[in-house]
């Protein structure tokens, strides 16, 4: 009984604790209209102090409810609400109600008063800041932009963001380079960098600052501010063997405030190319679009055959050199002189097989040459350019000089034996001058470019009875004036570019050792020419629909005169080219287009040559002087989905092209030549072209899978021997692909592609096709800061005839280890099974060509590398 | 009734004056009274903690919504809301274009709005709506009002002379502090912060990656809270794709790591070099994305 009276007891007592267990609660209105007010912040405080024990909101019947665990001593409740005075009331012992009535007062905050900082330079930028994106096996800058959000450096070179082309590269501000800024991107190293900005919407030229909108962006690099004002660089030191093989690339540069300057020495002779590094990028010229250039034609034709379906270095036996010196010095405020000045010396010899059979209408012709060829060239290229960027005018003023030097030694055996020496020099001066002025809201341009260039060749060829010689020279002056205007009235806006093109061209050309029965041998003619032209367009844009019409007009009197027959010949002639371009975004994801043209050939003019000249060994053209040319139309439509925070993508395209031509090209078998002449006859010819890409990111391999097909079939016809050989000819490729990676340490990525081509003579039935397939993968493996090892290996299975197929097993293997002072050893193998020669079919016209390369054997090679 | 050419002539000015401000006036969503300043520092790179980026965030508190959003958008905000927007922005940029020549100094542009962020508590009405974008596109998705689950603590400091009381949450995977002011009862704070009983003054993460801290407090009056429209480059263009918070943050993730492969995607062909993206993407805000 006892212990039930305690139990009884302790229940009494855990109810007491309960029911201590205080919930305060009330209703809190408008003291002015009785209204309920929600919202109202009611919390439990220490009197005096601000601090919240516990706090509720009062709902929207201004009810509150609020429970704590005790009754607080000394504790007050807090009532306050935006646009009401607070109010405080102590918290009683056995009161649990408490309704409450606020009265309006706006509530007054104790300002700080903030300044915002100016905004003072309101160009779009974004910085990026190098070390946080530079991995270990960086170390020119080019390697880190790659890496940046939004920056991609094609293999080119070229430099986008947001797949737009840069439209200016500085370094710190200046414009040293001009376009050639691979110089700086593959030569300058990643730790003398300290930042790289992107200026989204760039408008270079000051004076059309907020008068011409630009979409373009440009980058600014920022050095650190050890590397500035002092000789920086770099240099690269290796050998290697099988043969005895070197690399050698110094980099040296120097940036102050107003001068700065680039320099660089490269030489090797593992096959990796050099000249691409000063190649100049077409920066998009804001003022006009016109061609900057007129080019000879190459009459003399003696190259080796190159091979391109594998990387270029597995196949370039080289020993080049190149040596590049970029300045510039501001000279006042506002002007800026830059130059450049490259020199290269490049040796090339390469051999290889190839057994063509043509197909005619009464069975085929096969030959086959056996070819060495080996190639000395150089080449020295300068320029010097006068810029002045103020906002009210701009002018840029490029002297530019190339000079080249270039002889070829090709050897052949097989079907026609036979020995050629070729030298192919030219010399080109040119001036490019462009002048913008602004007047208030407008601008006027005119530019002004003008080239001279002049190119003696020669040719050799001694066979086992009898030698050849031709020689052409051709010479050409060039000049193209002009202006343009733009005008604006939404949505429409209308721009033209007008001007005056002059063209004084000669050629003059000899031949000997070839029976005259096949036609004249000598050349000597004139051909002069101006072109008048106005290119307006027209851009309208509205809503989600973009369309703009391009309609170049040309008015173009042409005189030619031959001396050799002393006659002359004039013609007008008026050209148009329409071409108009639509653009519809469906949804913010699929985005339609239509683009269809109809464009007017110029006249090949470079044809004008009656009389003979021999190409090469085997081919010999003969022009015509004929004022008729053809036209082409096209159409094509695609289709763009994209889903980027899905990470899928799909495009597809269909485009068809009918082109009509008032000749037609006829080959002769006159062996041991190809005579090669247009015949004039009507020529019709079209092609399908379709492609389809999918790719979707992959969250579980962290990557992504892509697909990629195309498509295209060509109908046409060929004139062998007089007689035309209609045919049609398909290609299709389908191309898998997987990213991914795999861990911060291992990135991988797989690529399959298979390819069939099908070529079929309409007349006789033949067909004939050939495919191959090739794969590659390549990975590398980080798992130390200091060193990495990337593998590359690729496998191609080519089918070189309908019996007979080949593998292909080419495999790379680099490893790096830098100590962090930039201090960096290198080792690397490529070839690794010493494959010694590559093999392949493709089809060309109404050829199957069957081409053998000897590539490089197994090199391996070692290299230091540190900075200054 | 016949008109007059002269009211005829009227009518016609008028309509072009209304369809002129219609197209470049924004939606209007509340009208504000309180603009709050915080100072919002961030690591750019999450592992070695050397590249922290600081912008300006604005916090507008009106009667029944705020907005929360950088300082360099601000005015783009407030000049494309007036009829003239367009022409004073270009009149804004042709003197600083004269003002970079007379210094010498080659342009070198104010830090775009690090957070591109912005947040719409309330509207509608029990929700938050926030805008973002990744790269050059633009999204909105719905989140929850008062996602927060707050644990107040007994921690007092002062900040700006207000005296601030300290409370902590655990966050979308990271440790939140907060310090509230109890003496400002605004439900409110930077970012998607709120659901205190005051104004929320300073904010960080355990690990420092993130910080918010008040800079400055004034009150305004007729100051209209705007919603923002996708802008792009010079013109109004585009609209928000709708989307889920999840899905947003994964696709900014993937960007991060991946824009080379993206890049390559969205040409359709194999341009750049894949393996060469960046494999230290730094962690973002939230980290609940998994």
């Amino acid at each position: 009984m006892r212990i039930f009276g305690l139990l009884i007891l302790l229940f009494c007592f855990g109810w007491t604790t309960y029911g201590q267990n205080l919930k305060l609660f009330g209703t809190v209105t408008d003291a002015d209209t009785n209204n309920p007010i929600p919202g109202v912040v009611v919390s439990v405080r220490p009197a005096g102090e601000s601090r919240i024990i516990r706090h509720a909101y009062t709902s929207t019947e201004g009810k509150f409810e609020l429970s704590l665990a005790k009754f607080p001593e000394n504790h007050v409740l807090h009532f306050a609400n935006m646009g009401y005075a607070p109010k405080t009331i102590s918290i009683l012992p056995e009161r649990l109600e408490y309704n409450v009535q606020l009265s309006m007062q706006a509530t007054e905050l104790k300002e700080v008063v903030f300044n915002a900082p100016a905004i003072e330079h309101r160009s779009d930028t974004i910085i990026y800041h190098v070390e946080n994106f530079a991995e270990i096996e960086d170390q020119t800058l080019a390697d880190v932009l790659k890496r940046m959000p939004g920056i991609s450096v094609e293999p080119s070179g070229q430099i986008r963001y947001q797949n737009q082309p840069i439209n200016r590269f500085y370094i710190e501000g200046r414009d040293m380079l001009g376009g050639r800024y691979g110089i700086a991107t593959n030569n300058i190293h990643q730790q003398d960098v300290s930042s790289v900005e992107v200026l989204e919407n760039h408008q270079p030229i000051r004076a059309l600052q907020d008068i011409s909108l630009s979409d373009d962006p440009a980058i600014n690099i920022r050095l650190r501010e050890d590397a500035k004002a002092r000789w920086v660089g770099t240099l690269r030191q290796g050998a290697g063997f099988e043969p005895l093989l070197w690399k050698s690339e110094l980099a040296a540069m120097r940036f102050k405030e107003n001068t700065q300057t680039l320099n660089i020495y490269k030489s090797n002779n593992t096959g990796d190319a050099l000249a691409h590094e000063t190649r100049a990028f077409s920066i998009d010229n804001p003022i006009a679009q016109f061609r900057r250039g007129y080019r000879l034609q190459n009459y003399v034709m003696v190259a080796p055959d190159q091979l391109r379906q594998i990387e270029d270095y597995r196949s370039r036996f080289n020993n080049t050199h190149l040596f590049s010196t970029n300045n510039l010095w501001g000279v006042g405020q506002h002007y800026d002189l830059t130059s450049q000045i490259t020199y290269l010396n490049k040796r090339l010899t390469s051999d290889n097989a190839t057994l063509t059979s043509y197909f005619l209408e009464d069975g085929a012709i096969v030959t086959d040459e056996i070819e060495h060829a080996s190639s000395h060239e150089n080449r020295l290229m300068g320029d010097i350019t006068l810029t002045a960027n103020t906002p009210t005018y701009y002018f840029k003023n490029r002297l530019f000089a190339n000079m080249h030097w270039s002889d070829m030694d090709i050897q052949v055996e097989g079907t026609f034996p036979n020995s050629q020496e070729a030298s192919t020099p030219q010399r080109q001066f040119s001036n490019d001058l462009e002048i913008l002025k602004r007047s208030g809201n407008r601008a006027y341009t005119v530019n002004t470019f003008n080239l001279y260039q002049v190119k003696p060749h020669h040719l050799k060829v001694v066979r086992d009875d009898d030698v050849q010689h031709q020689h052409v020279e051709t010479s050409a002056f060039y000049t193209n004036t002009n202006t343009a205007l733009s005008l604006h009235v939404n949505p429409v806006t209308f721009s033209m570019t007008l001007g005056v093109v002059g063209v004084v061209r000669s050629l003059e050309s000899g031949l000997t050792g070839v029976a005259d029965t096949l036609g004249r041998m000598n050349n000597d003619e004139t051909m002069r020419y101006l072109n008048l032209y106005a290119s307006p367009s027209l851009e309208f844009n509205r809503g989600s629909f973009e369309s703009r019409l391009n309609i170049p007009l040309s008015f173009i009197p042409y005189r030619y005169a031959d001396r050799i027959e002393g006659e002359n010949q004039h013609e007008e002639l008026f050209f148009v080219s329409p071409r108009l371009t639509m653009r519809y975004h469906v949804t913010q994801r699929l985005s339609a287009s239509l683009i269809g043209s109809y464009v007017q050939r110029p006249v090949q003019e470079q044809s004008f040559h009656e009389s003979l000249i021999m190409n090469n060994y085997r081919n010999l053209s003969l022009g015509v002087v004929d004022f008729d040319t053809g036209n082409s139309k096209s159409v094509s439509f695609t289709l763009r989905y994209r889903q980027p925070l899905r990470a899928v993508f799909w495009n597809a395209s269909l485009s068809r092209s009918w082109n009509y031509s008032p000749y037609i090209a006829n080959v002769y078998f006159l062996d041991p030549y190809l005579l090669n002449a247009l015949f004039k006859q009507d020529y019709n010819h079209s092609m399908w072209l379709m492609s389809g890409n999918v790719s979707k990111g992959a969250d579980f391999i962290n990557g992504m899978v892509s697909l990629r097909s195309s498509l295209s079939v060509f109908e046409g016809a060929t004139i062998q021997n007089a007689i035309e050989s209609p045919y049609t000819s398909h290609s299709l490729t389908v191309s898998p692909r997987i990213t991914s990676r795999l861990s911060t340490w291992f990135n991988m990525s797989y690529e399959f592609s298979f390819s069939r081509n099908w070529l079929e003579m309409q007349s006789t039935g033949m067909q004939t096709t050939y495919q191959n397939y090739r794969q590659k993968i390549s990975g590398n493996i980080n798992p130390a800061r200091k060193w990495y090892v990337r593998l590359v290996g690729e496998h191609y299975y080519n089918e070189i005839t309908a019996d007979q197929t080949k593998h292909f097993l080419l495999a790379d293997a680099e490893f790096i280890y830098r100590l962090p002072t930039g201090l960096e050893f290198a080792a690397s193998v490529r070839n690794i099974f010493d494959q010694d020669v590559y093999a392949y079919t493709i089809h060309s016209g109404l050829r199957a060509i069957n081409q053998e390369y000897i590539i490089r054997p197994r090199n391996v090679m070692a290299s230091v590398f540190f900075r200054f | 009734m016949k008109l007059k050419p002269c009211s005829l002539a009227l009518l016609i000015i008028a309509t072009n004056l209304i369809i002129n401000s219609i197209a470049i006036a924004q939606e209007v969503l509340d009208q504000a009274q309180y603009r709050f300043y915080y100072d919002y520092a961030w690591e750019f790179d999450t592992l070695t903690l050397n590249d922290t980026r600081e912008d300006l965030i604005i916090l507008q508190v009106g009667q029944n919504m705020s907005k929360s959003y950088s300082y360099a958008t601000f005015y783009y905000d407030s000049l494309r809301a007036s009829s003239d927007g367009e022409r004073a922005m270009r009149q804004i940029r042709r003197e600083l274009a004269i003002s970079v020549v007379e210094t010498g100094k080659p342009p070198t542009g104010f830090v775009r709005g690090a957070m591109g962020t912005r947040v719409y508590k309330n509207y509608p009405e029990g929700q938050m709506t926030i805008t973002d974008r990744i790269s050059s596109n633009h999204y909105v998705y719905k989140d929850d009002l008062n996602p927060h689950v707050w644990q107040i603590t007994d921690s007092t400091k002062t900040i700006l002379d207000y005296s601030v009381q300290m409370a902590v949450s655990d966050f979308r995977g990271r440790r939140w502090t907060a310090w509230f002011a109890p003496d400002i009862p605004i439900s409110d704070g930077p970012w998607k912060f709120s659901g205190l009983p005051g104004l929320i003054m300073e904010a960080y993460d355990t690990e420092k990656h993130y910080r918010f801290i008040i800079v400055g407090i004034e009150q305004v009056e007729d100051e209209p809270i705007v919603f923002s429209p996708v802008v792009a480059g010079y013109r109004l263009y585009g609209n928000f794709e709708e989307t889920t918070r999840l899905d947003f943050l994964r696709g900014l993730v993937r960007y991060r790591w991946n824009s080379s492969a993206i890049m390559n995607a969205e040409l359709g062909k194999t341009t750049f070099d894949e393996t060469s993206d960046s494999s230290r993407p730094h962690d973002l805000i939230e980290r609940d994305y998994y």
